[in-house]
């Protein structure tokens, strides 16, 4: 596969369904300028390839269960380089961790990155390094945004991009959902949630998903490299400085257990250090609550 | 206040409490230094982890810190608690807070005397832009950048005038961190704003600057320490050039580069004096350049604190820099000046970290199990590890500075190598097989290294790093005691712990005899061996061959010798006079491999050193050499000249008779290059109707005609230098026929030097050898007594005795040493005996009906008895008889197998459908068909035949097909392709060939094969890995693992091999370089809930202890997990700490490579954990559904999560399901599972 965007008008039964650009334009009016924005559009087997240079391969993916399944898949037949990534319009079970469901309307980023492989000492970090590659990137282009542990992105306050690392066979998946144009509403959030969601378009990034992933992409693949030629200990300190809710109390659940302390900062190995009257303890797993 | 002399400042300092704000290596160092000195009192910074550390030992105090690991970073903390303690002084160590600029501040508020530079100068000094700028002021050259940060078009200009490429570099950061590569043009507005963002972020300064990038350089730095009066000393440089991401791996003062001029060096040293005066700086510092290939120096920064490397500094010129840093913060007047400090010795450190190179290099905590340091003159060790020490994660991973010292390089190196060589930390993985892969390399030796020296060398990272073989085999014997039994051995559970013993293993040794050394055979020319052979033979003297090591023990993998007991047994049948000792080859290389962790080349070798005067024999199995299946011609000759070093005599053998089967081998054996060795070709004989004398001659001519042409000799000069062999395996040669065999056989080729072999299996060895020897055969194959069984050959006295007394012929063996070799293996045998399988072991004169021969009938027997179809025995036997007159060839691997499969599915087939009554119809219609030509046979007849092959397997139908080889009577005629093949049966017949399967085996590919062989061990793999794994690639790797695991397990004793060790008795055991080591076990725990079993025992002085699997986990295991067998390729574990949280597999499940078994949540990462291959999922140890229950269950790296068991095999020959693992033997259709011991002992 080839650097460029490439649309998989082809797609598989099972997997993606087939896509044309018209088929993607009439999707949402973001997708529809990125479609004539790119083009045109030259046939390659069952791939069209944009107009548009691109240094790493980008797929598009007709609707489909989830980029990470689509991706997953697709890796390992063609051979895919680090750093390919795929999206797709509409992911009809678009999933966070733990399978939870992610809400994937039209006009939003629902992206899938193969990353490359790291050394083992980096293997409890990834999520935390995505999260701070995202936030740098969103830095970059202007936002003022935060990491809450491990890899909730918040810009005030709001949730506006989510991310999942799954570790599929020894490749590396990481999944980013970019609220870029609409946020579900309260209601439609899991009971339980932990911040209100916000867009990026609300928060003063008005970029359609193909757009901004063009953007972003490139600069968390930068942010990444160059976190990974440090060491892990470095990196930790860095990831610290851009941690929201340090020194907040906060209440963090796990399961069924809920443990109330205050956010101190990040532990080497990546664990969240949560201050508590009894001592310090550090947390790997859970999410964060407000007090 | 007037400067201070040294002495006034110890003085001064005594007595007083100075405190270390540090852990560790240089907690410790700088401890030493307050006690040695001054005898001030050593105080030590602790966090709660810490309390313990081995580097706590020489501290008077500790300053408890809490429970933050990080507090040591904590300046405040540590001030209010040194303030308290009345500490006078702080030194900062290196790392933590040694280089935070407000350190000198707050310790001067708080009025303690801070050990190191004033904040001032350290902010001068330490701060990249401020040196630069001072460095550009005074002349020092650094690398070309930009003045001071820049914004983007400031950096594009400086960006064109230095050229590309570049590097971005955070004004906040250091050690490496911060730094952006810049290669394009195109790139650098993105890099910059990235660079300045992720500046902001890590460092609170978004400043950036820009330096060219420089490639091919090294790292070369100069100690200074200078005092408060303005004195100032700069040492000699050190090499910094070995590094990995920007880390140091080994120093070495002074630089070893070829290009390091004392003109250069004196540059330095100016350089880094003149930095240091100007800004009035004092104690210690490191001025770090960087040195181009031609020699052009550059300032990078300059360190504003001791440095982990100053010990070689402090070696080269015997200072102690530490104790003149700290009397320099009392105010005393530097004592080093260039009269009195002069260089004297080469030093080089090499950082010993808990980091497993060949796993990137990651950081590895846990328990130190042992630990010996090195000594000796030259070594010095800075270290904050010790035994017991659990190593703790929370810190980096430097475990230890181990430095070299001596007049010259080479000495260093040589020094080095030996203290790495001397240091053991067991327990976690270290850098130092990584150091001395380093140490050895040319160009590090050479100097000719940059910083990408350990990148750039891969092959650095190709090392093993073992253990030591005494504590391997201790955990080998351990294993044995603590199980009863000898897993290895592939008996199965042939004892328990509580069985009675056979008894220590300690023989009596015979003493040897002296006057027996001469050797009648002139080893090494096989024209002289022969040419003497024939000529006493004409004299009426025969000759014997000795197969006691091979032939007679090899079958069953419990009897098979070990190169311990050839050891003790070599050297006397070595003096026996025997014409070879046949101790190689068939069964016997790859059960060497298999059950006894033996290197079979490397055990020929062997035997040539212990038994150097008698020539050596073995047996290849014609194109399957010494496996199988059918091996492609390049391996064949590869094995061959390999075969060739090491043996004298190569017997060679085809079940078909095909003789171009053999060919490859004759013609490495016959080449010029090998003329010590003697090529045998054998004939392998049945007696039967159409075996007869006419047609072993012709088979006997094809020998001879190949022989001929693979040698390039004529057909009569090449009887001259080959044996015939005659192999009778089976036993089933009647003495007369013998007689005629040979008769006519000598008569046509009187210059052919005969070879008579046969087995016992008849009862009739005795005379049968007899009449070979009468009609004048000059060669026969007998044993020592006390290892003869009916399966094997006869023994040697009784045969020597009867050819004497009947026909008058005499022999050239040493009857005494013959004796001496007996008694000594009758001390031998029974710990052989004992665990041999008891199946069959008599004689069956039957043999010559049925055709069974050697080890096979007792396998047979074996898969009978266990399946339940022991009553159908003689019918099997009799079905044998009558197949033998059909399909037509010889019964000897791999042919004795097929014929035994055949019989079995027919008769086992023909019960299933009806009983014994329709068994004894189908021996009746064979009967018939055999013994009536075609034309007398009725319709019924007819159709009723074609059931006697319809149950045959895979192997049977290849066999017809002609994939073997050629049959050596022809096809069998079209009804039993009929019966075979059923309605395929004429395109079978079709697709028969006759050719030799080597001409459709392609060349394997050498070189990829050694690649992957290379790949899989992570290091070159020997010559004779090579060979083995060639032959039988699993297997051998299962023994080159074994043998990394448990080292030479010939060196445990025999009665321990088999039966372990008990409690309380002490073994004296030799490693492999014959050092001796003692045990003694002290106590097995019961088996736990996991079925784990610890044995706790002492070696040598060192109390120890393993554990074990003995017995299956309870099923309701309590807290105690399960540890995944990481050589078990069924076992799935836990890939890391962490939470599973769903579990998508049941037991019973199917699936595939590849499917996802569970996954699990690592700090928020899912890891689908893939099914590793295919199979059946056996156990599932933890379950979780987090969707239903909310519920993560915490799993530990490695743990036993999900068994798989293989798809029931399928049987090779029938390929139905092979339900259970331990089934030997195929229940459908009997097919002997167990490769090695499915052979006849050929």
């Amino acid at each position: 596969m080839d650097q460029g965007i490439h649309l998989w008008r082809a797609g598989r039964t099972g997997l993606a369904e087939p896509l044309t650009p018209d088929g993607l334009a009439a999707l949402h009016p973001a997708w529809a300028e990125a479609v004539a924005g790119h083009g045109p559009w030259r046939e390659e087997g069952a791939w069209l390839v944009a107009a548009t240079p691109v240094d790493t391969p980008v797929l598009i993916a007709g609707p489909c269960t989830s980029t990470q399944d689509v991706l997953a898949a697709l890796a390992g037949e063609l051979d895919l380089p680090a750093w390919t990534s795929l999206l797709s319009p509409v992911q009809r079970t678009g999933r966070g961790q733990l399978r939870r469901a992610w809400l994937s309307p039209p006009g939003n980023l629902f992206v899938s990155s193969l990353w490359p492989t790291p050394d083992k000492p980096w293997a409890t970090l990834l999520p935390l390094l995505a999260g701070v590659a995202v936030a740098v990137g969103l830095r970059d282009l202007g936002l003022e945004a935060w990491v809450k542990w491990p890899n909730d992105i918040l810009v005030n306050g709001q949730k506006v991009v989510g991310i999942l690392v799954e570790d599929r066979g020894g490749r590396i998946i990481v999944g980013t959902g970019f609220n870029c144009l609409s946020s579900p509403a309260a209601a439609e959030l899991r009971p339980g949630h932990a911040v209100p969601a916000g867009s990026l378009a609300a928060a003063g990034l008005a970029l359609g998903p193909l757009d901004l992933w063009l953007e972003i992409g490139p600069r968390i693949r930068k942010v990444v490299s160059e976190v990974l030629a440090q060491s892990p200990q470095t990196f930790v300190r860095q990831a610290e400085e851009l941690l929201a809710l340090r020194g907040r109390m906060v209440s963090v659940l796990d399961g069924e257990t809920r443990v109330t302390g205050r956010i101190r900062g990040l532990a080497l190995d990546g664990g969240l250090r949560l201050s508590r009257e009894d001592g310090e303890q550090i947390l790997y797993s859970g999410h964060i609550l407000y007090l | 206040m007037g400067a201070k002399k040294f002495e006034q400042v110890a003085q001064e300092i005594k007595g007083k409490s100075i405190l270390v704000a540090n852990r560790g290596i240089p907690a410790r160092r700088v401890v030493r230094a307050i006690r040695e000195t001054f005898q001030a009192v050593p105080v030590m910074t602790v966090t709660e982890v810490d309390r313990t550390s081995p580097s706590t030992a020489a501290a008077q105090e500790l300053l408890l810190l809490g429970a933050d690991p990080r507090a040591y970073l904590n300046i405040d903390l540590v001030i209010k608690k040194a303030n308290l303690r009345g500490i006078v002084a702080i030194h900062p160590g290196w790392g933590f807070a040694a280089e935070d600029d407000s350190f000198p501040q707050k310790c001067e508020a708080a009025g303690i005397t801070f050990i190191g530079p004033s904040q001032q100068a350290m902010r001068m000094l330490g701060n990249k832009v401020e040196v630069r700028k001072l460095a550009k002021r005074l002349g020092v050259p650094v690398v070309p950048g930009s003045e001071g940060a820049v914004d983007v078009p400031t950096a594009r200009k400086v960006a064109a005038e230095l050229g590309l490429p570049i590097m971005l570099k955070a004004e906040g950061g250091g050690g490496g961190r911060g730094i952006y590569e810049v290669y394009n043009e195109a790139d650098l507005e993105s890099a910059f704003s990235k660079a300045s963002a992720m500046a902001q972020a890590s460092f609170g300064n978004p400043r950036l600057y820009v330096e060219k990038l420089l490639t091919s350089v090294r790292h070369i730095e100069i100690q200074v320490i200078a005092d408060t009066y303005g004195n100032v000393f700069a040492f000699d440089e050190r090499d910094c050039t070995v590094q990995r991401n920007h880390q140091k791996l080994i120093e070495i003062t002074p630089s070893p580069w070829p290009g390091m001029t004392e003109e250069l060096r004196e540059r330095l040293k100016e350089y880094a004096a003149i930095l240091v005066k100007e800004v009035g700086y004092y104690s210690v510092c490191t001025v770090e350049f960087l040195v181009d290939r031609e020699g052009t120096p550059y300032l990078i920064e300059v360190n504003t604190r001791l440095q982990v490397e100053h010990g070689i500094t402090e070696c080269r010129y015997g200072v102690d820099l530490v104790e003149e840093q700290i009397a320099i913060a009392f105010g005393a007047r530097l004592r080093f000046n260039k009269n009195n400090t002069r260089p004297l010795l080469w030093s080089l450190q090499c950082r010993i970290n808990c980091e497993d190179p060949q796993g990137g290099f990651s950081p590895n905590a846990g328990m130190i199990t042992r630990y010996t340091t090195p000594g000796g003159p030259g070594i010095r060790i800075d270290s904050c590890i010790g035994p017991g020490y659990e190593f703790p994660s929370q810190y980096d991973s430097a475990a230890a500075l181990l430095i070299a010292y001596a007049p010259t390089w080479k000495k260093t190196l040589a020094i080095m190598d030996r203290g790495l060589r001397e240091y053991t930390i067991g327990g976690v993985k270290t850098t130092i097989p990584f150091h001395r892969q380093i140490i050895a390399h040319p160009k590090f030796q050479a100097g000719d290294h940059d910083t990408n020296f350990v990148d750039n060398t891969p092959e650095l990272m190709c090392y093993t790093d073992l253990e030591p073989e005494e504590l391997r085999l201790s955990r080998l014997v351990a294993e044995i005691s603590a199980k009863g039994y000898n897993p290895y051995v592939q008996l199965g559970e042939y004892r328990t712990p509580f069985c009675k013993r056979v008894g220590t293993f300690t023989p009596v040794i015979p003493p040897m005899d002296l006057e027996a050394h001469d050797i009648p055979y002139p080893r090494g020319d096989r024209r002289a061996v022969l040419d003497m052979v024939r000529e006493t033979r004409e004299k009426g003297v025969i000759h014997f061959v000795d197969t006691t090591t091979r032939d007679i023990t090899q079958s069953n993998s419990g009897n098979r010798f070990r190169l311990a007991e050839d050891r003790l047994i070599g050297p006397y049948l070595d003096s026996c006079r025997f014409f070879s000792l046949e101790n190689g080859g068939g069964a016997h290389f790859h059960v060497a491999m298999l059950a006894n962790m033996t290197y079979p080349f490397s055990e020929a070798h062997e035997w040539n050193q212990f038994a150097p005067k008698t020539m050596k024999q073995l047996l290849i199995r014609s194109t399957n050499v010494l496996g199988y299946k059918p091996q492609p011609i390049n391996i064949m000759r590869k094995t061959a000249e390999k075969v060739c070093e090491e043996y004298d005599v190569i017997r060679c053998f085809d079940f078909l008779n095909h003789v171009e089967n053999m060919k490859p081998f004759a013609e490495v054996a016959l080449s010029e290059n090998n003329k010590g060795n003697i090529w045998q070709p054998a004939i392998s004989l049945s007696w039967a109707k159409g075996f007869d004398v006419p047609h072993y001659l012709g088979v006997a001519d094809n020998l001879i005609t190949m022989s001929a042409e693979a040698a390039g000799l004529s057909k009569k000069k090449i009887q001259r230098v080959i044996i015939l062999a005659l192999k009778d395996m089976g036993g089933v040669c009647p003495p007369h026929f013998v007689r005629e065999l040979v008769t006519t056989l000598r008569k046509k080729y009187p210059e052919l030097v005969l070879d008579y072999h046969r087995h016992y299996t008849d009862g009739l060895f005795v005379p049968a050898v007899g009449a070979a020897a009468q009609a004048g055969a000059h060669i026969l194959d007998v044993a020592i007594g006390a290892s003869v069984r009916w399966y094997g050959q006869g023994e040697v006295l009784s045969t020597a005795a009867y050819v004497e007394q009947e026909f008058g012929l005499s022999n050239v063996l040493n009857k005494k040493v013959i004796r001496d070799c007996n008694f000594l293996l009758k001390q031998i045998m029974p710990f052989y005996d004992r665990y041999t399988a008891p199946y069959f072991r008599g004689i069956d004169y039957d043999v010559v009906e049925h055709g069974m021969p050697g080890g096979a009938t007792s396998s047979s027997q074996e898969g009978a008895l266990k399946q339940g179809y022991i009553h159908l025995l003689p019918y099997m036997l009799q079905f044998l008889a009558g197949t033998r007159k059909i399909v037509r060839y010889h019964d000897v691997t791999p042919g004795s197998q097929i014929t035994w499969n055949t019989a079995f599915l027919a008769v086992t087939g023909a019960f299933k459908r009806g009983g014994e009554r329709e068994v004894r119809h189908l021996l009746e219609v064979l009967e018939t068909v055999a013994s009536v030509t075609d034309d007398k046979l009725t319709p019924a007849e007819r159709e009723d035949r074609l059931r006697l092959y319809q149950d045959s397997n895979d192997a049977f139908r290849q066999l017809l097909l002609g994939r073997y080889g050629k049959l050596p009577l022809g096809f069998p005629p079209d009804w039993v392709y009929q019966s075979a093949f059923g309605s395929d049966w004429r395109r079978a017949v079709a697709e028969r060939t006759t050719h030799s399967p080597l001409d459709d085996l392609a060349d394997v590919d050498l070189a990829e094969e050694f690649k992957a062989l290379r790949t899989r061990l992570k290091r070159h793999p020997s010559e004779e890995e090579f060979v083995m794994y060639l032959n039988h690639p699993g297997d051998a790797l299962k023994t080159i693992e074994q043998r990394q695991t448990f080292g030479d397990a010939n060196n445990v004793p025999l009665d321990v091999w088999f039966e372990g060790l008990e409690v309380g008795r002490e073994i004296t055991f030799s490693d492999s370089k014959g050092k001796p080591h003692i045990m003694t076990i002290l106590h097995i725990t019961r088996p736990d809930e996991g079925g784990m079993s610890v044995v706790r025992y002492v070696l040598d002085a060192e109390i120890t202890s393993h554990q074990i699997k003995v017995a299956e986990a309870k099923a309701e295991a309590g807290q105690s997990i399960e540890l995944a067998d990481r050589n078990n390729e069924w076992h799935v574990a836990a890939p890391s700490n962490g939470d599973l949280w769903v579990v998508h597999v049941q037991p019973g499940d199917f699936v595939k490579r590849g499917e996802e078994l569970f996954n699990i949540s690592i700090m928020k990462q899912e890891k689908a954990v893939l099914a590793p291959r295919d199979g059946m999922v056996v156990r599932v140890l933890k379950d979780a559904d987090y969707r239903q229950d909310k519920r993560m269950v915490p799993v530990k790296e490695g743990e036993l999560l999900v068994e798989l068991g293989p798809v029931p095999r399928l049987c090779s020959a029938c390929r139905h399901p092979v339900t259970r693992d331990e089934y030997k033997f195929c229940p459908f259709c009997s097919q002997n599972l167990m490769e090695p011991e499915a052979t006849d002992g050929n």
